[in-house]
């Protein structure tokens, strides 16, 4: 009877589907993406130049994916998608075939290489699958269950999935449209990563039903205007400790509890100008006792707003002549759960260099000392996450608390193309002591570096415990191709940038040194030794070639140089403050950066190779501030209060780096 | 009252330079708003690097340039740039590999030159699902996208292996004399009827391409006619290979399919999943793009015919649907010794597959399935006729 009963329910489901199994299409495809990287720095712990405690130079590693999609009927379709990361996947391991499976008690990991370490052998692994539902309601268009890159929302609210997380993140989605589709809607449960999107990367214990919910409206209502409206709610609960009384289910309490809403509008009236305006307000709370200063969240409840307002004129009273506008203000304690960490640019200022992203760039660990290419990209969080990248890939930075105004201008004259920009920046994080009432407060996260991005800093450190910062950043880009051959694409690039903070002005700083610890007043003579003082000068210079039909190659040329008086490195941290001061970089820095790009074409493979040799040096300066000592081997140099000797002589670096890469999607 | 006198006086200088400019404009042609929805069914892919009128073309203009001429085409919405985008196959930015500044857009423009109804090719890139009517036929296409030096070898590749195909088909094989001759015709039918545009700009909405009067033969006339087609670019383009279950990719664009995909076009529910991924056609009105991207029918072999359009922004009355329109393009030319295919236009070369070799057994079949078309009243007896008199001449 069971059986029978079974049988009609599957007959039921089956004829259920429009169509039956004659409408059913099924479409395969997959890339395969072959990468080998060379360095001098001889690094092979991942195939990634920045990866998660897994940095790599060397080596090559192949990665694989396999996508399914189709339409089971005209009102329902899937995907799924299978793939291998490169990890440790050396084409060495040989498979990841062999060798045993050893764990260390001590590190608590496997360390062996070997068919039973997922990062070493070449496991495929799931990734995601999705089933969307187009039912012809007039008043949903569809509803997709499963696998998502969450791309729907904007990077302040909800943003997309970077790729490295894509098709990882599950949830449900519903869009629809309304007035003759003049109005689009979208509403989302996304599951919460418990891997990140907590405070202290974490949300807890109890995560199965942590979620995000989103909510977005689309309005069209005249040709040349759009309105969003945007709402994020996210939740983490964890149990009741308190519930002694099990017989009526476990309670609850939550632990992080954000609210953003966001409305945006573009606006044309005329057809050389679009006025823009984005307005966001972040309501963020937690109820738990937060402590960890490692954390990518705050630690207490706060109320904050980010705005920008941007202004496009498309045409000028110089032909060819455009300018775009910008006015930003993101607050300090701007709180969206799952705002866009990486592979999303908010501003239209190219901010700062990836070149000296990496908060060591000096020493021999993480990216290394070239860093990564080009201008970072402007993320409104400090949940920003550059692992599992390559140098050749745009590096992030946190722009929380930044406002400003950024100008570009854009001219064309006889065929020479013209960029420009000016940024002007100040900080809503500009304050003296995080708490004055509470100097010893964990409320604020304290990350990898006490000076922001830049030398001597890192990409997602927006609070330090004393600031009074301001930032300017000129840039000029151009390009010209000249009419030789197939065409010469010389292209060239100067950027000044200008970053003075005064951290510590207010005397009961140094005065008291037990108001907080960060600044004993031993260390401290007067308001200006802890000045922060950055001119950075940077220059590029090249030429494109469309070598034959299927080559194109690329030389150029970039130089570096930064004056930085940095004042902070010269005090000790307290012991498990998690706040970390960085070496002494004060000094002249000169960077040389000579490469050579290849991309190459072939009936759909796609081959390309970036290789690029940098060498530069730095020479301490100690402003006359120390007395030269000999470190018992005859050199002489600095001996610092934190204990750190610093030579005094120029450091000379160089560095080769290769990666070349090979696609074919089918 | 200061305030206002300067704001007048701020918006007098920005309006100038539309005054001061005097560029030769050759000819403007104003395209509907709200059309960019192919037949009326087709909807945007479900990812966030597309949105409804990025591809809706608002106006197709041109003006002289030095030694050439400067197409642009104008869409509702700015036009999305490369920079910093991610790849959604491979951990790389699209900038890496895509030199020009956008990416999801394609601008195909087919240019019939003589106005003769009678000459010309119809067939539009692999994959477009359309044709042009023999009425416009082109002599001359300008085709813009993200990664124009790809897209040309691509469709390089494309016409060589159907032009292989042709004459193995013929021939009943096919040696290296017989390639390198294929070699030669493509490669002069490329340079004869495709120009790739290298020099390209974009500016908030509008695409700029730049075509050298070389190409043309002489600066663009008044007399021509132009068939503009939107599409949707795919720069990262998929091997074609014939594997169970995979769908053979058009030449560096998306497709389009059923329901809501994230990696093409989507349709409306009830919409023929079978009709052209045409996103948006130069035409005077919405209504005649929606008649002329609906009118076809697969199983009568009659695909969608699109027209032409006149410098002054019109279009003529829709032509009879022909058949019969004659290819003047010359045929291979004939090496000592080798059996060229005398008879390779370029339509044949653009079909999207290879002719197969026809046996008798395969024009007996062919023949049936006309015969049961009829009885079924599918083809008219004018049609019934001219396909058995076209299936007959395969023999």
């Amino acid at each position: 009877m069971k059986r029978l009963r079974i049988l009609v329910l599957l007959l039921l489901i089956v004829g259920m589907l429009p169509g039956g199994t004659a409408y059913a299409k099924l479409d395969l495809g997959g890339t395969i993406y072959i990468k080998w990287l060379d360095g001098n720095r001889h690094l092979q712990n991942g195939l990634q130049s920045n990866a998660e405690n897994n940095n790599g130079d060397q080596g090559q590693g192949t990665e694989f994916e396999i996508l399914f999609s189709g339409t089971v009927s005209e009102q329902v379709e899937f995907g799924a998608r299978l793939k291998n990361r490169f990890n440790k996947n050396y084409w060495t391991n040989q498979g990841g075939f062999g060798g045993g499976y050893t764990f260390d008690a001590g590190s608590g990991s496997v360390t062996s290489s070997g068919e039973y370490n997922s990062l070493e052998a070449q496991y495929v692994k799931f990734r995601g699958a999705y089933i969307k539902l187009t039912p012809g309601y007039d008043w949903i268009d569809s509803a997709t269950i499963g696998s998502n890159d969450w791309g729907q929302f904007d990077a302040f609210t909800i943003g997309k999935i970077r790729y490295i997380d894509r098709d990882n993140l599950s949830g449900l989605l519903f869009q629809g449209s309304a007035l003759n589709k003049t109005l689009r809607w979208d509403i989302a449960r996304i599951s919460l990563p418990k891997l990140w999107a907590g405070p202290g990367w974490t949300t807890g214990n109890l995560t199965a039903e942590d979620a995000a919910y989103g909510g977005q409206i689309k309005y069209n209502p005249i040709t040349n205007l759009n309105i969003t409206g945007i709402v994020e709610y996210s939740r983490d609960q964890e149990l009741d400790a308190t519930d002694d009384n099990l017989k009526n289910g476990q309670s609850v309490e939550t632990r992080v509890r954000d609210v953003v809403f966001g409305l945006k509008a573009n606006y044309s009236p005329l057809d050389w100008i679009d006025l823009g305006l984005s307005f966001y307000r972040s309501d963020y709370n937690t109820f738990a006792d937060l402590t960890t200063q490692w954390s990518p969240y705050l630690n207490k409840s706060a109320k904050d707003n980010a705005w920008k307002v941007n202004i496009d004129i498309n045409k000028t009273f110089i032909e060819n002549l455009s300018c775009s506008i910008e006015v930003f203000d993101i607050g300090a304690e701007y709180q969206s759960i799952l705002a866009a960490r990486r592979e999303a640019d908010v501003l239209l200022t190219e901010g700062h260099d990836g070149s000296w992203g990496a908060r060591m760039p000096l020493l021999n660990n993480e990216i290394g000392y070239g860093g990564w290419d080009d201008t970072a990209q402007q993320v409104a969080t400090f949940n920003v996450d550059n692992d599992f990248t390559d140098f050749d890939e745009r590096m992030a930075e946190t722009c929380i608390g930044w406002k400003g105004v950024t100008i570009v201008p854009k001219w064309q004259i006889v065929g020479l193309r013209l960029q420009g920009e000016f940024t002007y920046l100040d900080y809503n994080t500009n304050w003296q002591a995080f708490d004055e009432d509470n100097p010893n407060s964990t409320d604020y996260p304290l990350l990898e570096a006490n000076a922001g991005v830049g030398i001597n800093g890192g990409f997602r450190s927006p609070y330090a415990p004393f600031q009074d910062k301001t930032t300017m950043i000129a840039v000029l880009n151009w390009a010209y191709d000249v009419d030789l051959g197939t065409g010469i694409n010389l292209f060239g690039k100067f950027k000044w940038i200008g970053e003075e903070d005064k951290r510590v002005d207010e005397e009961q700083y140094l005065s008291d040194g037990t108001t907080t610890p960060w600044y004993p007043s031993t260390l401290f003579r007067d308001l200006s030794d802890d000045d922060r003082d950055l001119k950075y000068y940077m220059g590029r210079i090249g030429a494109g070639y469309q070598l034959t039909m299927d080559l194109y190659g690329k030389a150029y040329y970039e130089y570096y140089k930064a004056d930085l008086d940095d004042g902070t490195v010269a005090f000790t941290p307290p012991a498990g403050a998690g706040y970390w001061s960085g070496p002494y970089q004060s000094g002249k820095h000169i960077k040389n950066k000579y490469a050579l790009q290849f991309d190459y074409f072939l009936s759909g493979m796609e081959f390309g190779l970036n290789a690029q040799w940098l060498e530069g040096k730095y020479e301490p300066d100690f402003k006359g501030d120390y007395t030269l000592v000999d470190n018992g081997s005859g050199v002489m140099g600095v001996q610092l209060a934190d204990g750190t000797f610093v030579a005094d002589e120029t450091q000379d670096f160089a560095m080769y780096r290769l990666k070349a890469w090979m696609k074919v999607k089918f | 009252m200061l305030v206002r006198k300067m704001t007048c006086a701020v918006i007098m200088l920005l309006l100038l330079p539309s005054m001061l400019m005097a560029d030769e404009v050759l000819f403007s042609m104003q395209d509907p708003l709200g059309d960019d929805n192919g037949g009326g069914k087709i909807v945007y892919p479900s990812r966030d690097d597309f949105a409804p009128g990025d591809l809706d073309l608002l106006k197709f203009s041109a003006r002289a340039g030095e030694g050439g001429t400067w197409f642009e085409a104008r869409f509702k919405n700015k036009i999305r740039s490369p920079h910093g985008v991610m790849s959604r196959n491979s951990p790389q930015e699209l900038d890496s590999f895509i030199h020009e500044d956008f990416y999801t857009i394609n601008v195909e423009v087919y240019i019939d030159t003589d106005a003769k109804p009678s000459s010309g090719n119809r067939m539009l890139l692999p994959g477009r699902v359309a044709e042009i009517a023999g009425d416009y036929a082109w002599e001359k296409a300008v085709i813009a996208m993200p990664r124009p030096q790809e897209g040309e070898a691509l469709l390089i590749d494309s016409l060589t292996r159907n032009a292989e195909a042709e004459y193995k088909a013929r021939s009943g094989r096919l040696d290296k004399a017989a390639q390198q001759a294929i070699e030669r015709h493509v490669k002069d039918l490329m340079t004869r009827q495709f120009y790739f545009p290298k020099n390209m700009k974009v500016s908030d909405r509008v695409l700029a391409f730049y075509v050298p009067d070389a190409f043309f033969g002489k600066p663009p006339q008044k007399s021509w006619r132009y068939v503009v087609v939107v599409t949707g670019a795919d720069p990262e383009q998929a091997l074609d290979v014939q594997i169970p279950f995979k769908q053979r990719p058009p030449l560096m664009m998306l497709p389009v399919r059923s329901g809501r995909p994230r990696e093409c076009f989507g349709l409306e529910a009830g919409a023929d999943p079978d009709q052209p991924p045409l996103i948006d056609v130069l035409l005077p009105t919405k209504e005649l793009q929606y008649q002329i991207l609906d009118d076809y029918n697969l199983a009568k072999g009659q695909s969608v015919q699109l027209i032409g359009v006149s410098t002054d922004g019109t279009v003529g009355t829709i032509p009879k649907r022909d058949n019969t329109v004659e290819r003047v393009l010359a045929p291979l030319p004939e090496q000592p010794g080798i059996q060229t295919p005398s008879n390779a236009p370029l339509d044949t070369l653009l079909s999207p597959t290879p002719p197969a070799v026809e046996t008798k057994a395969g024009v007996v079949e062919r023949l049936q399935t006309l015969e049961k078309l009829r009885k079924e009243g599918l083809v008219t007896e004018e049609e019934y006729q001219q396909l058995r008199r076209k299936i007959l001449s395969d023999l």
